[in-house]
């Protein structure tokens, strides 16, 4: 800490540049954690993806809920549930989250992954306004077990004109799947349908769980083939199918965006690490000046080197930062096509460790020319 | 050697104990393929309170010998010991440890670092040792009231006329209260009051303070200050011819 002055003063000794610097270097990291996240929301579509769930989609519009029982007695169709829900919010309309019409006893077979108590499955299959919310929004919103809550529709009317489903909490459930699954409240498709105004009867998805993911294509057509005389037809894939065909036409994007991203950020950091460079070159006659006082090449070395690590640590840091709350702004956008988008951990860790590999490569380089000059050149060229 | 020159054998008698000994020293460079020979077989013993002046032209060696000296530059050949400890055989580590320890040096162009106060300027010597922040706060304003710049303890160089920066080079070079002071041109970036003022203060350390001198100069007036003077031309002490 005794060095701390110093150093500090050599930050502040050209303010402008040194801003300029950590603005590079923050922006830079801002570009590193924004492509970590959007890697991390690619990576996590597939690993979300069950292959023993297929998903039926309309081809155009929505299905009606007839389709259930059809869809229930396809040949290796072992459990069926049905989305329909609206965004809704809670006391406050900042307060937003998605509320999923299900049907209770398919959407915990098809989904093993959530994870809910034996008491609290029973009460909420037997209570028709009943609900269960996910770990987080239930902690967000000190929600209790037996609680009721109105949950607020933000456009889904009642056929009375009223906005307002009363539930009751039922449970509240865990699972593994990233976050945002964590932040439902799921509802009795049938309390939901009984009174909607419009779109009675018409579900957005089915999602079915089957008996083997080898033959996920077969029992997917075999679907379809059900209501090929029908309207709307149907589209059935595996989820991982879907996911795969979202990841060739969304990934090559990604793709793009990830090697021009890292392309701009390894330019930007090569600038910066220049810049600095530089700011240490223009010293180097202090520099000897510390040598002759008695400091030593470790110490001088430590002085040039925390400087360097402290700008690219500071401003990477920052940068995190800013990637962390422009996922955050983004993940409300593309929440539903990537629900993993988000800084991992070890993208953090990783992002650290370059932060101080740059900021030493930055000082390495000036303190080479440092040490080969002998303190009594650098006093004399002074 | 010049036509009014002649080799030096030390001109006069010195007093002991020898805080300073050279004995054969020589120092050499390559330039292109060319050796240069810029100190020839040097001898030189300076006693301990002694304030001596180097003067000769320029390429005559004497910053080179003050950098030996200092422990900055290494000799090519011979031995070079200061207060009992042979430096020239020091290692890298060990060598900037005794710099730290024994030497103050006062620079022509003051070298402080901009960035710092006058204060912080001071204090840097003492960021080697052990003591506390208090103690060299404490230290370094006993330096700069010695040099009579207590009121300017908190203006960075640019706020100080070329004087005042000379004072705090010096009381950074006495701060750890050093076995000997190294002086290169101390007065030559200075109009003649200041370069007075300053050679004034350089003798009171001298004879108040029994600080050990060695100052290289091209001025006169500022040798006519020291205790004694030696000339050097052409990496040799020569004695100069009387006028």
């Amino acid at each position: 800490m005794k060095y701390w002055p110093l150093l500090w003063s050599n930050i502040r000794r050209k303010k402008l540049r040194t801003i300029f610097t950590l603005f590079a270097v923050t922006a830079a990291f801002a570009l590193f954690g924004l492509l970590a996240a959007m890697q991390h929301g690619m990576n996590g579509v597939m690993q979300i993806a069950s292959a023993e769930r297929i998903q039926t989609n309309a081809k155009l519009g929505a299905m009606p809920i007839s389709y259930g029982p059809k869809i229930s007695s396809v040949q290796g169709v072992t459990a069926v549930t049905w989305f329909n829900g609206f965004r809704g919010y809670y006391q406050d309309e900042k307060n937003t989250f998605q509320v999923v019409a299900t049907y209770p006893q398919g959407f915990l077979a098809v989904y093993p992954e959530v994870r809910l108590g034996e008491q609290a499955r029973k009460a909420w299959f037997d209570d028709k306004p009943g609900a269960i919310a996910g770990t987080l929004i239930a902690r967000r919103y000190g929600w209790k077990v037996g609680q009721r809550i109105p949950v607020q529709s933000q456009n889904v009317t009642k056929e009375d004109g009223t906005k307002t489903w009363y539930v009751t909490l039922d449970g509240i459930y865990n699972t593994d799947l990233p976050d945002r699954y964590k932040n439902f409240v799921m509802i009795h498709y049938q309390y939901f349908n009984d009174s909607v105004a419009r779109n009675k009867d018409f579900v957005g998805q089915y999602i079915e769980r089957i008996d083997d993911p080898r033959q996920a294509a077969q029992i997917s057509q075999r679907i379809d083939d059900t209501f090929a005389t029908s309207f709307p037809q149907t589209r059935t894939a595996s989820e991982v199918a879907e996911t795969q065909t979202f990841i060739r036409e969304f990934g090559n994007i990604g793709f793009i965006t990830l090697v021009v991203g890292a392309a701009v950020f390894f330019s930007m950091l090569l600038v910066t690490v220049n810049t600095m460079s530089q700011s240490v070159r223009e010293r180097t006659s202090e520099l000897a000046v510390l040598k002759a006082l008695g400091f030593g090449r470790g110490t001088v070395s430590g002085l040039v080197l925390a400087e360097a690590v402290g700008i690219t640590v500071i401003g990477g840091a920052l940068g995190l930062v800013v990637a962390w709350q422009l996922a955050r702004a983004i993940y409300k956008s593309v929440q539903q096509i990537l629900p993993a988008l988000g800084i991992p951990p070890l993208a953090v860790v990783l992002g650290v460790v370059l932060m101080i590999l740059f900021g030493l490569v930055a000082g390495a380089l000036p303190l080479r020319q440092v040490f080969r000059l002998r303190a009594a050149d650098a006093l004399r060229r002074a | 050697m010049s036509a009014n020159t002649a080799t030096l054998t030390v001109p006069q008698p010195v007093p002991d104990p020898a805080l300073v000994e050279l004995e054969g020293v020589t120092k050499t460079y390559r330039r292109g393929g060319e050796t240069v020979e810029v100190l020839q077989a040097l001898d030189l013993t300076v006693p301990e309170g002694d304030f001596l002046a180097l003067m000769g032209p320029s390429g005559s060696g004497k910053t080179t010998l003050m950098n030996l000296l200092g422990g900055i530059d290494r000799p090519s050949g011979g031995t070079i010991t200061i207060g009992g400890t042979r430096i020239d055989n020091l290692g890298e580590a060990a060598l900037t440890k005794w710099r730290a320890r024994h030497v103050g040096f006062i620079f022509q162009l003051y070298h402080l670092l901009p960035v710092l106060s006058a204060e912080r300027n001071v204090e840097l010597p003492l960021l080697l040792t052990r003591f506390s922040r208090g103690e060299r706060k404490r230290r370094a304003l006993a330096a700069l009231k010695l040099v009579g710049l207590s009121d300017r303890a908190g203006h960075k160089p640019t706020e100080l006329s070329g004087g005042q920066e000379q004072r705090v080079g010096i009381a950074r070079a006495i701060v750890t209260d050093p076995t000997i002071l190294l002086c290169d041109e101390p007065t030559g970036d200075l109009d003649r009051k200041a370069g007075d003022e300053i050679l004034d203060l350089l003798r009171a350390l001298n004879e108040e303070h029994g600080k050990t001198i060695i100052m290289v100069t091209h001025d006169p007036h500022a040798a006519a200050r020291a205790k004694r003077t030696l000339h050097m031309d052409k990496g040799r002490l020569v004695v100069q011819p009387q006028h």
